[in-house]
């Protein structure tokens, strides 16, 4: 249980969390902890608003992972698009309202970020 | 052995020179001891001869359901029963229809598959005679010729039955995912549900290609309707009783696929109710998309909703083509988005009014965030909670403040709970200066295990804190020294 630094989370494998998260549930709190997070600051380098993060959760809750792994565009610009890719892929076999949530956890840190630049 | 050891041990067998006959016999062994392709052709032919008898069968059937329905029926029954019998009988006859179809396609792949594999098999069997011949053949030039084509023989008999079979396989997926009537498995529905709601289709299109659920949502649903609660079930029941059409009632269950709670599906429902038997209103107000021409051709038109378009990226910088494919999973959202709720106004359901709509979400999306706030203050804090991660979440955030260490110890509980569901918990923590003032910071809580909850705080790092520290005021880990004390936390309502 030790804490890491925004570079050491960024440099965290996300697909593969994802799938030792999703699929066996015995990586649960590592996805959606230092996963969630590293996922966030990924995309918010990329320049993704949260909402548009809960709106792919949407996606994936009402039409399913593998749906939203063959969207032309989960997110509205090809580089933002190129680091979510891989996570839908990775977890296009997994249970769809797990993955919306993990979504959304990740909406939620992102937005953390976010409030976080605009209160300095 | 596989392919690449078979094309490793052709190029060894044309050497010439010393090694070249040295290595030749062992070639030709290795070939010898390739096993053919398997599969048995006449079995195969026999399947397919059974195929075509259904579907023989199935074609037969199909006239006289297709006559019961369109006219003996009707004239001997009326009333509620009669519509439901339609139905069903209705439903049968294209289930015979799509089984001909089906049959006949796995006849023709099953005969297709029987003549690939007995070609590759006979490609492989002259391939190994000629290799017998050479191993028995004592010229060495001569020799080497005829191993190396019997050599090529066996490869191509090895080409040929891959390429047969997984030709095969991808039509036989195909046909399995045509299915439609067997993915809905739920244990709540009976087999004539099952059959109307499997082969409910929007008109305008060839049937087999435009029913309304496909096999992902029939999977979806039927997972969603067995983890019902009685109550909700009853509910559910009496909706798809009231249904006006099988259509109707497709859509009820694609919303519930969706993943909406009973009371959204509900409320939808009876806004849909009053046209529930206009088939082409509801494909209209429902979902972006459906196939005016047949599955051969390819071509899916994205139809237009009152002459404005579902595909449009004028006014905003990005593609608007995840909020179409929102709208296609989702037939509330859809409903949303062509009518704003408000299917009985002119005003509300114009094409005007929908491609307004249909920006603004696109905006609300992917859009620069209009207000770009800058304060931390509780209040601000629990605003932009509730902006940005209550609908972020799915859940409508609570702000409780928390005074005191038995405050803090009560809430603890449910904290550790939302965020073993996967729901993180904003924090609030707050310190004091030697002059009073006071300094506030949001962080996250994202993880919870053995009694310790992991933080994040957006400065850049995660940590653990004990139960004690969060009750305790001793925060200081997870921000700083000023900030030592846990004043509130937004938990989901």
């Amino acid at each position: 249980m030790h804490g890491k630094t925004d570079d050491e989370l960024a440099a965290l494998d996300v697909p593969t969390l994802l799938r030792a998260g999703l699929d066996t549930g015995a990586g649960r709190t590592e996805l959606f902890g230092d996963g969630a997070v590293a996922a966030a600051i990924r995309l918010d380098q990329a320049g993704v608003l949260p909402r548009s993060v809960t709106f792919l959760a949407e996606i994936v809750r009402s039409g399913g992972p593998r749906y939203a792994a063959e969207l032309p565009e989960p997110l509205p610009r090809p580089a933002q698009t190129s680091v979510v890719r891989p996570w839908l892929s990775a977890a296009a076999g997994a249970d769809g309202e797990e993955l919306a949530r993990w979504l959304e956890a990740v909406a939620a840190v992102l937005a953390l970020r976010a409030n976080a630049r605009h209160a300095r | 052995m596989d392919r690449g050891d078979l094309e490793k041990w052709r190029k060894m067998a044309g050497l010439g020179g010393l090694l070249g006959r040295v290595v030749l016999p062992r070639a030709i062994d290795a070939y010898l001891g390739f096993p053919g392709p398997k599969g048995n052709p006449g079995e195969l032919r026999g399947m397919a001869g059974t195929y075509g008898g259904i579907a023989t069968d199935a074609d037969g059937a199909q006239a006289d359901v297709d006559k019961l329905a369109k006219s003996d029926l009707p004239q001997v029954w009326v009333g509620q029963a009669q519509e439901r019998a339609c139905e069903v009988i209705g439903a049968v006859a294209f289930e015979l229809e799509h089984s001909v179809t089906v049959m006949t396609k796995a006849r023709a792949e099953l005969d297709q598959l029987a003549d690939g594999i007995e070609a590759a098999q006979h490609s492989h069997a002259s391939g190994k005679e000629a290799l017998h011949q050479a191993r028995n053949e004592g010229d060495f030039d001569r020799k080497q010729s005829i191993a190396i084509a019997g050599m090529d023989q066996v490869i191509a008999g090895y080409d040929q039955a891959k390429a047969t079979q997984e030709a095969s396989a991808r039509v036989f997926t195909d046909l399995a995912a045509q299915a439609r009537a067997s993915q809905l498995d739920s244990s709540h529905l009976d087999a004539a549900d099952k059959l109307v709601l499997g082969q409910s289709a929007v008109p305008g299109g060839p049937h087999d290609v435009n029913i309304i659920m496909s096999a992902g949502d029939a999977e979806r649903a039927s997972t969603k309707l067995d983890a019902l609660n009685d109550a909700d079930r009853a509910r559910f029941d009496e909706l798809l009783d009231e249904a006006r059409s099988p259509q109707e009632k497709a859509y009820l269950m694609r919303a519930l696929a969706a993943g909406h709670s009973i009371d959204e599906i509900a409320e939808f429902g009876a806004k849909i109710h009053p046209y529930g038997d206009d088939p082409e209103w509801l494909r209209d107000h429902l979902q972006p998309i459906y196939n005016t021409t047949d599955e051969t051709t390819g071509q899916t038109i994205p139809t237009t909703y009152a002459g404005a378009k579902w595909e449009q990226t004028g006014g905003t910088c990005v593609a608007a083509s995840s909020v179409t494919a929102r709208a296609v999973v989702d037939p509330l959202y859809a409903f949303q988005l062509t009518t704003g709720g408000n299917p009985g106004d002119p005003a509300s359901t114009s094409a005007d009014a929908f491609e307004e709509r249909f920006l603004h979400e696109t905006e609300r999306v992917y859009g620069r965030p209009a207000n770009e706030g800058s304060g931390m203050s509780k209040d601000e804090g629990e605003d932009a909670a509730n902006d940005e991660i209550g609908p972020a979440t799915g859940a409508e955030y609570e702000f409780h403040d928390l005074d005191s260490p038995e405050d803090r110890r009560g809430i603890f509980n449910d904290v550790a709970e939302s965020v073993d569901e996967g729901r993180p918990v904003p924090v609030q923590v707050e310190g004091f200066d030697d002059e009073g003032h006071r300094s506030g910071h949001q962080m996250m809580i994202i993880g919870h295990e053995d009694g310790m909850l992991q933080i994040y705080n957006p400065w850049g790092h995660t940590v653990w804190v004990s139960e004690d520290d969060f009750v305790n005021g001793h925060m200081e880990g997870a921000s700083d020294s000023r900030l030592p004390t846990v004043d509130g936390v937004h938990l989901p309502k």
